[in-house]
């Protein structure tokens, strides 16, 4: 029997192009005070928000680095352009979106996604939003998804209530960064017992040199509600660093669902250092599914407060770890009301000299009764010179909490690829299977058109992993 | 009641003055300088897990001063001898004192003063480790060149009373094939609990030769007006065995440190450890694990019960580089909470630079008793209180049958179920159900 064998054309290439763009209005490199005041000024922004970006900014300088986590020496902040903006306005209708623009969506699939099967999309290019729809249908009902600059302005009483809640200013040194030039992102309103049927999807390109990309996603779904919001991140590859430090906030009222899914496939000089955070209150349950193939260094680990009685958490968090990246992840579950459940599944490839590393928390506050919670790490590495780390933290702080987690790190086993082989696979086919299957436990929960993406992106990082 | 950390502690005693003092003619002067110059440097917690969760607090040890003691191992009688001990050795703040049994003499094992200059391994990464080799003021060395001592030595330390320090090592050295067993019995007059005035520390300092095997226990069962820091470093020869078992029960703080070198192929060491915290007493304890050489096998298992407002940190870094093909290493880290205000920290982390390997896991679980386990021992005719009991105890159980003499292992299971009568009768209400 002749197997067919499906070749995996890379296309990896098709994201890696830069536009020669005139950009209306850029900052120079650097951060000062002066930059803060010159992003806000432009934005034609309230008073309370550049009071509040200079708090940050004053957090931002008095705030020491991480010692912990990746290598963070070689990030130059006074290299970095803060605040690129590409065109006029945020445009409701693809076609007004300006050429240049509209090209590179066009080559990366975007406005095809939305036709298929999206509820609504937004784009951002480096530091503002160039495109937002949503669909009519579901903008009837009060939905709202829009770039976070305009939703200040348009929603204010919304954004006023909900905005820096989540992940103060004072958070951490990337938060306080963040707070102090963030610009673009998306804000999402779904009201009272409306559920979104479709994912709503932000993509978001670096394209320019240095770029800085800081953006700000406040997604507020009120009671009873759903939503499902996908998120999507490239960047050409320059020789040079480039910085994406983004704050999420998410709020799930009583008894709302989300899910917020990220496939984060930066190019390898993209320092990501991204503070993802969700409120669920009583019965409410939030969902991140993330994943991270890019960036030179990832720093992210997606938390839910649990606030209300019964509520839900669930983090699946994949990284692949290639030549030249650290992909420092994990999850964060933080109990502090009865009854609250929680279950946190990580999974790390590191291969070609790879660093994965798994960190994350649960924590059980006291008066949290009756938490159930369970985590689970594990870890494949392809070679040697690849590198495996796994830091759990577990605080518990009642004495009826159910608490268990496991790990395990390991290599492909032979047995599996000979098993394999001996059914026709090459090694290679054999591996890439493996891996597929070790981060099944992501792809399942990805719409099928995305599952797919993933799949080929993973085969795609795997190509030549063995010899 | 202030609180602060080691690290904020002034030691009014870490000094150079006091180090001269405990180095009658300068012998060891050197070491300890440098060992000092270390501790005043280094910080708290020198591993990466970042917790904050390494201050000891309350413990007012500042004009603790260590006293100059005898560097010499008196005699002792051979009434001291415990029945069924192969020898004795005697650790007080009075000095250090030893009998050797008949069968601990014709194996030819030797028990001495440890010499001034002897080094401590791990003193310049480790800020305890400093501590104690910048200001031990007594020593003991033991030594067995070949063959095997089946009954066990017994290492009886005594804290020291209040407003004093005791800083004592103990240096065990293994030739190649030999078996010995040792039982550590750590502890002191009984005290009034509070605020910790005197300090006990402690450096166990373990080579094992090729192929030697060593069982290990110890009972740390310190009244609970001490603070308690110590470190252990067990360096492996090739084949080499360790099975350790500690009991950390008394003492108002303890923080402990465990160190397992795997550098020989095929060595490999099974730890348990139990730790029982009630009232407010604070445990602090990290095992680091190395395999760097082939084929090594780490086992590690702890066990954690916190009652009233005690809270248990326990950590662990196991750590595969590239030379450690092969390698089988477990890192288990198990909490129960008999309270409300107790609180259990598990950290199981681990590092791993050597894909080939045949076991890398870690897991933990932290929870209460198991409703349905106390049904079902009421159905059996048990009061609940006797069912809750027989639960704790069980959970404990596999570090007291580690203990190779049975006296020890009765021992301890008493001084573990009177600490547990104990806290479970100040908690009626959060324990009725």
């Amino acid at each position: 029997m002749t197997v067919a064998k499906e070749t995996v054309r890379d296309e990896r290439e098709q994201y890696a192009f830069h536009d020669d763009i005139a950009y209306l209005r850029e900052t120079k490199a650097g951060l000062t005070e002066a930059t803060v005041r010159e992003i806000s000024e432009t934005k034609d922004e309230p008073a309370w928000m550049l009071e509040y970006r200079l708090r940050a900014f004053k957090h931002f300088e008095a705030r020491a680095m991480p010692m912990w986590g990746g290598d963070l020496t070689k990030l130059d902040f006074s290299k970095i352009v803060y605040y690129r903006k590409p065109s006029e306005r945020e445009e409701k209708s693809w076609d007004d979106v300006p050429d240049q623009i509209k090209k590179t969506f066009e080559r990366l699939g975007i406005p095809e996604a939305e036709r298929k099967f999206l509820s609504g999309v937004g784009a951002q290019y480096d530091s503002e939003v160039v495109y937002h729809s949503v669909r009519e249908d579901l903008q009837k009902l009060g939905v709202v998804f829009m770039g976070t600059d305009q939703g200040m302005k348009e929603y204010p009483e919304i954004f006023k209530k909900y905005f820096g809640t989540v992940v103060p200013a004072e958070d951490n040194k990337f938060a306080a960064l963040n707070s102090a030039v963030w610009s673009g992102g998306s804000f999402v309103y779904v009201p009272k017992g409306v559920e979104v049927p479709l994912p709503l999807q932000a993509y978001f390109r670096i394209n320019g040199q240095n770029t800085g990309q800081f953006e700000r996603t406040l997604i507020v779904v009120d009671e009873g509600a759903s939503l499902h919001y996908i998120e999507g991140c490239t960047a050409p590859n320059w020789a040079t660093d480039s910085l994406h430090v983004a704050v999420v906030e998410v709020i799930a009222l009583p008894g709302a669902k989300v899910r917020y899914t990220t496939i984060q496939n930066w190019s390898n000089d993209v320092y990501n250092l991204v503070t993802k955070r969700a409120h669920a209150h009583a019965g409410a349950t939030v969902e991140w599914i993330d994943a991270n193939t890019g960036a030179q260094l990832t720093m992210k680990y997606p938390g839910i407060y649990l606030l209300g009685e019964k509520a839900h958490a669930e983090i699946v968090s994949v990284a692949v770890a290639s030549k030249g990246q650290h992909q420092d992840t994990g999850a964060k579950a933080v109990h502090l009301a009865p009854n609250t459940t929680s279950r946190i599944v990580g999974k790390s490839v590191c291969k070609d000299g790879g660093v994965a590393t798994y960190r994350g928390t649960v924590r059980v506050a006291p008066g949290a009764t009756g938490v159930t919670t369970s985590v689970r790490c594990d870890a494949l590495i392809l070679d040697e010179g690849s590198r495996s780390e796994t830091y759990p933290y577990i605080d518990i702080q009642e004495d009826d909490t159910s608490m268990s987690h496991e790990a395990t790190v390991g290599r492909v086993s032979d047995d599996q690829i000979f098993y394999l082989m001996s059914r026709g696979m090459t090694e290679n086919e054999a591996t890439n299977l493996i891996v597929q299957g070790f981060l099944e436990v992501f792809t399942k929960e990805l719409p099928m058109e995305y599952a797919l993406e993933f799949n080929r992106l993973i085969r795609l990082e795997m190509e030549g992993a063995l010899g | 009641m202030t609180r602060r950390a080691l690290a904020d502690l002034p030691l009014e005693w870490a000094t150079t003055d006091t180090i001269t003092t405990l180095s009658p003619g300068g012998a060891g002067l050197p070491e300890r300088t440098k060992a000092l110059a270390a501790f005043h440097a280094l910080p708290t917690e020198s591993n990466l897990l970042f917790t904050g969760y390494v201050d000891l607090r309350a413990a007012e040890v500042e004009r603790a001063a260590p006293a100059q003691l005898p560097q010499e191992v008196r005699a002792l009688d051979a009434s001291a001898l415990p029945t069924g001990a192969a020898a004795i050795v005697e650790i007080s703040s009075a000095g250090a004192a030893a009998f050797l049994g008949a069968e601990a003499v014709a194996a030819g094992l030797r028990i001495n003063a440890l010499s001034p200059d002897a080094p401590l391994a791990g003193a310049a990464e480790d800020r305890t480790a400093a501590l104690i080799a910048a200001l031990w003021n007594i020593g003991v060395s033991i030594s067995l060149g070949a063959g095997r001592i089946s009954a066990p030595i017994v290492i009886r330390v005594n804290a020291p009373e209040a407003g004093s320090s005791l800083l004592a090592r103990i240096a065990v050295e293994l030739g190649v094939g030999t078996h010995v067993s040792i039982v550590e019995e750590i502890g002191g007059s009984a005290a009034a609990a509070g605020v910790a005035t005197s300090l006990l520390a402690t450096s166990s300092e373990v080579t094992l030769g090729a192929r030697a095997t060593l069982s290990l226990s110890s009972i740390q069962d310190l009244p609970e007006n001490r603070a308690y820091v110590t470190v252990r470093r067990h360096t492996f020869g090739e084949g080499a065995q360790l099975q350790l078992a500690v009991a950390q029960v008394g003492a108002r703080l303890v923080r402990g440190r465990i160190d397992h070198l795997l550098e020989g192929d095929g060595s490999g060491v099974r730890q348990v450890e139990v730790v029982f915290g009630a009232g407010d007493q604070i445990h602090d304890l990290t095992t680091y694990s190395l395999h760097s050489g082939q084929k090594t096998v780490g086992d590690l298992l702890a066990k954690g019960v916190f009652a009233g407002s005690a809270r248990g940190y326990i950590k662990g870094v196991t750590t595969i580089p590239r030379s450690g093909r092969g390698t089988n290493s477990y890192l288990g880290e198990f909490g129960m909470l008999l309270s409300k205000t107790a609180r259990s920290v598990a950290i199981p982390s681990l590092w791993i630079d050597q894909p080939d390997c045949e076991r890398a896991a870690h897991g933990s679980s932290v929870g209460p008793i198991d409703p349905a386990q106390i049904f079902y021992l009421r159905s059996r005719g048990l009061t609940d209180a006797e069912a809750r009991r027989t639960i704790v105890m069980g959970f404990l159980e596999p570090v007291v049958a580690a203990l190779p003499l049975d006296a020890e292992a009765e021992r301890l299971r008493e001084v573990l179920a009177a600490k547990l009568d104990s806290a479970l009768a100040k908690q009626p209400a959060t324990l009725a159900s």
